[in-house]
């Protein structure tokens, strides 16, 4: 029954994002259009992806185990909130989510075009077809390789062995399926981290939709930015927020004690990420100086390019990694929407390439616009970086059938300085003017900032540590904010200067006047209190390799003296877990308890380790466990210096880019007026 | 020069398409792989020597053994689902090679030793196979193990000849054990 | 600009001589910068995928067999090897991709050649896209 309203469902929105393509295509092409004609099939699209998800989430709540999807993906004692996540926990309901967001993505592009100040445009019903085009395809790979709604028609004990799409056929089903993955049923994390990355994957569709709308109505220039820049950044801001939750859940569940592996299906977030961060930047100087046409449409492309390749290195299989689904037919597929999108936009951008207009030159490396270059280079080569080493394994075998791996290393051995040299850059950048930086407007910007991140690092040379990175990540992180604390300071004080108030009063004033720069000052900010994380969890950490406790055994470790006091078993329906109480103690002082523990799933035979984690302003206190028996337990533990730091600087760098963007919406409100003296761009 | 963006789009996009077309040549080449064959550089080598402890503590046995024409090395472990699955076909490869000179060691892999015999206690033990325990995983190390089961062929000179991952049948087994006694 | 002037001039004078000074102080603790706290078993272990779990390395993995892979690292450094010496022992029966870092050979040399190649060739058209130095008047600009 929910099997052929599912597929039903899958159908009519695949029939809907068919029918909005081409009416909105129409729509693009004859301005006279009338758009009502619009609403019916984008509403079609709309509600059907919002039904198929609606039944896909009824089918797991009410245990329908004859849908195959449920039968291999679920089980009846699946706690709240897993039983909802594993609605896109697996490949075929990722799609479904997948869609789901799009449809969502098309509806409110539909509502801000009409309900907008500014008229609606062709560009807008061009991008609108688009993004229904790229509907099309992933709708198109639910109705058929990638159905969640088919019937099971053969069960075992606990999955579905074959399953039929026609709907009608005699369904069967397992008394109870096997479950999600257990390290996808551990945190509350995993129910958020991978629809907020959803969020931010998918709507990277909007602005490629909108890039790939002017070079075919032929109408390069600026519109197709101003039009987009909300999607692209809201898409950004997704993204962020999803990769720190990601990293975050990594940390919390996976029990090594890190929160980056450059595995795969990480770097496959992370390279979007950079290549739009790019594109955020460089969509700046062409609105602001004209500058980067064609470039920017280079990003853009490639932005959506890297979203596709990145869900198909994940969900085919291609590569074996932590997260990585099993083969299927959904992998060619993916790839060959990836080669029609690549080869596609860049056949249709080589063929407009006459009419994007000549860029006006740079008139000096020392500028805003220069600073926004060398920010889009550094990126885009890091952006480089993380691809080769990812793609080149798979290449290098595929070609000579030698093996190579590549991994950390490498990564890391790239990485730090390019992202030492962006840290460097976002100081510097921020306190240029446009056109071209005199010494004398640039010097007294920065001089102060600089002694304050020299001073800075003095301090940390002298109480904490002379270790290279940690110093370096010290000074290039505080510089980076004391360059933005300071010009906040100025400003307040030339709008305190002109009413007659104290500074203090008028720093909120500044940052509203100017929400998109404030904004970005903001996630540089959290850039850098991340770095700074980065820095000292790797480098001042210290570890414990493996010690056997029973009962009553006290470990010194660390300045911390813990106490392994019992052992506790606990059995929930689908699990059961042992978890070690450990007391921490410091300076005769009891600190807290901590539990970690090992839960031993009924559907899968190795134990998952989940680590306990005890967390001051100092540092993280992170202990797991591999072993527990009756004898005892064997321990492993680690200390991670100002950990937190990370998780608030990268939802700070979020929060920054949601600031942005409210001031975009109502610079856009404001009527055009001449800039005021108090402009922060100098 | 530069300033043509024409033949820049160009330049961009031509490049952008071969370089596609690369990898997408490359992926549906990996897609089409078999991901389980992960080559092995022992396959053809001198095998690793070791002496391990037999599981039940009565004394030690040597790798590869020297009274056998053939040695096959079998890692499993009671936690192992699949190691159930070829578990009988091992001991009648054993039972039926024993003339020829074929002796079995099964190595116990990431396993407890009261586990590990309670395995083969419940599935079956036969007095021409060893049973070994594995301590530190030296052995494991020194085959080159990925995951269990994984079953390796050590010919007369104590060369290692192949080796099988995932559970094996009587036919894999006798076919390769057939091939090293006939070179 | 800004608060400049409120503050006394002899100290406005001193103020590049602390920034100076607190960078050469800098750079000097950087030139001897402590060694980063290194454990050549660790760094060993973060060479090496452990076979048993999917992308970690040995030194992150927790998995019992990553263990017992440092373990013999361990029990290697300890009897005097050198860093290749006990690679080669711990994965003389495991494939080359099982080493996270890989080795400098005329198959991995396109690694990293492509970054180096993406760099420069931005940096070229960045470069390129820098007009003439357009005036005299503009002569004293370059801040760096």
């Amino acid at each position: 029954m929910l099997s052929f309203a599912g597929t039903l469902a899958v159908w009519a929105a695949l029939l809907g994002a068919a029918w909005l393509t081409v009416t909105a295509w129409q729509a693009a092409r004859r301005p006279s259009f009338s758009i009502a004609i619009l609403r019916r099939p984008l509403l079609t699209m709309v509600w059907a992806a919002v039904g198929a998800m609606v039944i896909l989430l009824a089918a797991l709540l009410a245990n329908d185990f004859t849908v195959s999807y449920v039968a291999n993906h679920h089980s009846r004692h699946t706690p709240f909130p897993f039983n909802i996540a594993t609605a896109w926990a697996a490949l075929e309901g990722s799609i479904v989510l997948w869609g789901l967001v799009l449809a969502g993505y098309a509806y409110f592009v539909w509502r801000r075009a009409i309900t907008r100040h500014e008229q609606p445009d062709t560009l807008d019903w061009g991008a609108l077809a688009v993004i229904a085009a790229v509907g099309v395809f992933f709708f198109g790979l639910m109705a058929t390789v990638g159905n969640p709604f088919e019937v099971c028609v053969e069960a075992s004990a606990r999955s579905c062995t074959a399953s039929s799409a026609i709907p009608f056929s005699s369904a069967v089903g397992p008394a109870d399926g096997a479950g999600p993955n257990p390290l996808l049923q551990n945190h509350i994390l995993m129910a958020i981290h991978p629809p907020l990355l959803y969020l931010g994957y998918v709507g990277m569709t909007v602005p490629f939709a909108y890039g790939v709308a002017a070079l075919a109505l032929r109408r390069p220039g600026s519109e197709w930015l101003r039009r987009s820049g909300f999607w692209t950044r809201i898409s950004w801001v997704f993204l962020t927020a999803g990769i720190t939750l990601g990293a975050w859940w990594a940390y919390e569940v996976l029990g090594w004690g890190g929160y980056w592996a450059w595995d795969p299906v990480e770097n496959a977030s992370f390279m979007p990420w950079l290549v739009a961060t790019a594109f955020l930047h460089s969509s700046l100087v062409q609105e602001r100086r004209g500058m980067l046409e064609a470039w920017n449409f280079v990003l853009v492309i490639g932005t959506f390019s890297l979203t596709i390749l990145g869900t198909f290195l994940t969900r085919s299989g291609v590569i074996a990694s932590v997260h990585s689904f099993t083969q299927s037919a959904i992998g060619p597929a993916l790839l060959g929407f990836l080669v029609v999108v690549v080869v596609g936009s860049f056949t249709l951008f080589a063929a407009r390439s006459q009419q994007i207009s000549s860029p006006p030159r740079l008139e000096s490396l020392s500028s805003r616009e220069g600073s926004f270059m060398l920010n889009n280079l550094l990126l885009s080569v890091y952006a480089m970086v993380v691809l080769t080493g990812t793609l080149y394994p798979l290449v290098l075998e595929a070609f000579s059938g030698s093996e190579v791996g590549v991994g950390r290393p490498f990564f890391d051995r790239l990485a730090v300085p390019i992202s030492f040299a962006l840290l460097l850059a976002m100081g510097v950048g921020p306190a240029l003017p446009w056109r071209v930086a005199r010494r004398k407007v640039v010097w007294p910007r920065v001089h102060l900032p600089l002694q304050v991140a020299l001073g800075v690092g003095t301090v940390v040379v002298i109480t904490t540590t002379r270790i290279g990175y940690v110093v370096l990540a010290a000074v290039a992180g505080s510089w980076v904010v004391a360059v933005a604390a300071y010009r906040l300071w100025t400003q307040a004080q030339r709008f305190a200067g002109s009413k007659g108030t104290s500074a203090a009063r008028q720093l909120g004033r500044v940052i509203r006047s100017d929400r998109g720069f404030w904004g970005g000052q903001f996630a540089h900010a959290g850039v850098a209190l991340a770095a700074v994380a980065i820095a000292t969890t790797a480098n001042l950490g210290q570890t414990l390799d493996r010690v056997d406790l029973t009962p009553g055994d006290r470990v010194e470790f660390a300045g911390y003296q813990l106490v392994h006091t019992g052992v506790a078993t606990a059995r929930t329906p689908n699990r059961l877990t042992s978890s070690a109480a450990v007391q921490v103690w410091k300076d005769d002082q009891l600190q807290g308890w901590v539990q970690p523990s090992l839960s031993q799933f009924e559907t899968s035979a190795l134990p998952i380790a989940t680590p306990g984690i005890h967390r001051s302003f100092k540092e993280d206190l992170y202990l797991s466990l591999t072993r527990i028996d009756e004898q005892g337990i064997t321990l492993r533990a680690a200390t991670a210096p100002l950990q937190w730091v990370l998780w608030v600087g990268g939802l700070l760098c979020a929060a920054g880019g949601l600031y942005a963007l409210m001031g975009r919406d109502r610079r856009r409100s404001r009527p055009k007026t001449a800039k005021t003296g108090i402009h922060p761009d100098g | 020069m530069k300033n043509k963006p024409g033949r820049m789009g160009i330049a961009v996009g031509s490049l952008a398409v071969i370089s596609m077309a690369v990898i997408a040549a490359v992926f549906a080449a990996r897609l089409s792989n078999n991901p389980q064959s992960a080559p092995s550089p022992l396959i053809g080598a001198q095998s690793p020597t070791m002496t391990l402890p037999l599981l039940d503590g009565s004394g030690e046995v040597a790798i590869p053994d020297p009274g056998a024409e053939v040695t096959i090395i079998n890692f499993f472990a009671s936690w192992c689902l699949e190691c159930r699955v070829e578990h009988a076909d091992l001991m009648a490869v054993a039972d039926a090679f024993q003339g020829a000179g074929v002796r079995l060691i099964q190595i116990a892999y990431q396993d407890r030793t009261s586990d590990a015999i309670a395995f083969i206690n419940e599935l079956g033990v036969s007095p021409l196979v060893h049973y070994t325990s594995d301590p530190d995983s030296r052995a494991a190390i020194s085959f080159g193990v990925f995951g269990i089961p994984e079953t390796y062929f050590i010919g007369p000179q104590g060369t290692v000849t192949a080796r099988i991952t995932g559970p094996s049948t009587a036919l894999q087994l006798g076919e390769e054990i057939d091939r090293i006694l006939l070179n | 600009m800004g608060d400049a002037s409120t503050v006394p001039s002899r100290l406005r004078r001193m103020s590049p001589l602390v920034t100076v000074a607190l960078g050469i102080f800098i750079v000097f603790s950087l030139v001897n910068a402590d060694p980063i706290a290194e454990d050549r078993s660790e760094r060993i272990g973060d060479q090496v995928r452990c076979p048993a779990c999917e992308g970690e390395s040995i030194a992150e993995s927790p998995s019992s067999y990553a263990a017992d892979m440092m373990t013999y690292v361990r029990e290697l450094v300890d009897q005097g090897l050198s860093d290749q010496q006990v690679l080669d022992r711990l994965m003389a029966s495991y494939p080359d991709s099982q080493l996270l870092d890989p080795p400098l050979r005329a198959g991995t040399l396109l690694l990293w050649l492509i970054p180096a190649a993406v760099l420069l060739t931005g940096a070229g058209l960045v470069l390129s896209r820098r007009r003439r130095r357009p005036t005299a008047l503009l002569g004293d600009n370059h801040g760096r």
